[in-house]
């Protein structure tokens, strides 16, 4: 664990005080979360994954298959991290939530693309998260939602991506969120849920 | 008020239509009536509802082309801008007949999207083109309209769509 993260972060209580009290819903952004050198070899390999145009009326994107496939060290000693006894347990210590299990894949969104207001729900999903693999110049910031009655109001909190930021929140029915579109720059991350 | 070369061809139109789900008819309107329609519009209402839609849009009357169409079909005027869209949703459900879609759009850019796109079985694109009027079987399919992204920014897509429905 110790060597994929580094070791200034307030302690899982702290964290979870954190999270569970955030607004509009619990969320957690742990700024240069991981070891510098191996979330840039992360990086690296990453960007030489084949991505694949992902078009809809909800979004548009380039998103690599899930992780699980890759043939790439970095990247399966990246995800066997994340899906590690001891990363669950801290996730836990956070959230509150049992995670057993991960999705993950690598999203890119250029000039133009965008992801429009969705809560996530699908399947088993307890926890959606981000891992920010780059800055980019001018959009691309995850937005929040306050919501009435099941519904989505106005953006309550804007997450701007920030490379090596690791970012997540508790998937529930009220939890609308967008990211807005990229005006400048690349937004490179690795995206997926716990469930 | 319409190209000649339609008013004479409606049949040939219809059998297009049916055969290949979709018909553009472009310079559909002649240069003064598609003008005199572009600088009559009504007043449009904004509407944001962030699961399904954001737009501006308004009711409009074109008595004009009922006897082409050999129907009154309610036309609706819509104009999108940067940010706008439309969303598939749960609640959407395909309707039997033909969407009519008559394009105000002068000097789109393509990049910044916008397109009126039918999902189904093979997905129909009608991008941005004015004084273009296309023809929509609608059956097994359903609408939606591309979010505009910057490349959009002070310009408006406006169209106006209207529906016949099946016999």
């Amino acid at each position: 664990m110790n060597h994929w993260i580094r070791e200034n972060n307030p302690s899982e209580r702290e964290l979870h005080t954190v999270f569970t009290q955030a607004k509009p819903f619990p969320h957690l952004i742990l700024p240069d979360f991981f070891d510098e050198q191996k979330i840039l070899s992360v990086l690296r390999s990453l960007l030489k994954e084949k991505w694949y145009p992902k078009q809809a009326d909800l979004f548009s994107f380039k998103q690599t298959n899930d992780l699980v496939s890759s043939q790439q060290k970095a990247l399966q000693d990246f995800r066997s991290f994340l899906c590690s006894p001891d990363f669950l347990q801290f996730m836990k210590e956070i959230t509150g939530c049992t995670l057993r299990k991960i999705d993950l894949a690598g999203t890119l969104y250029e000039p133009g693309d965008y992801l429009l207001c969705h809560d996530d729900q699908l399947d088993k999903r307890k926890i959606a998260f981000f891992v920010y693999l780059s800055t980019p110049e001018e959009g691309g910031e995850l937005a929040l939602f306050s919501s009435r009655n099941g519904i989505p109001i106005e953006i309550g909190k804007h997450i701007k991506p920030a490379f090596n930021t690791f970012a997540f929140f508790e998937v529930s029915p009220l939890s609308f969120h967008q990211v807005e579109e990229v005006l400048k720059g690349q937004r490179i991350a690795i995206s997926g849920w716990f469930s | 008020m319409i190209n000649p070369a339609y008013l004479s061809n409606w049949k040939v139109i219809q059998r297009t239509l049916k055969k290949e789900g979709s018909v553009s008819l472009h310079q559909f309107l002649l240069p003064d009536a598609y003008k005199r329609i572009q600088h009559s519009l009504p007043k449009l209402k904004r509407e944001e509802h962030l699961l399904s839609h954001r737009y501006a849009s308004a009711p409009i009357q074109l008595p004009e082309l009922a006897s082409f169409l050999s129907c009154h079909p309610l036309f609706t005027i819509f104009s999108f801008t940067w940010k706008d869209y439309t969303i598939l949703h749960d609640n959407l459900k395909e309707t039997k007949g033909t969407d009519i879609i008559l394009d105000l759009t002068n000097n789109w850019p393509e990049e910044a999207c916008g397109q009126i796109i039918y999902k189904g079985k093979e997905d129909i694109i009608i991008p941005a083109k004015g004084n273009t009027m296309t023809l929509v079987n609608t059956a097994g399919k359903i609408r939606y309209i591309k979010y505009v992204n910057h490349h959009g920014k002070g310009k408006q897509r406006v169209f106006l769509l209207g529906r016949m429905a099946a016999p």
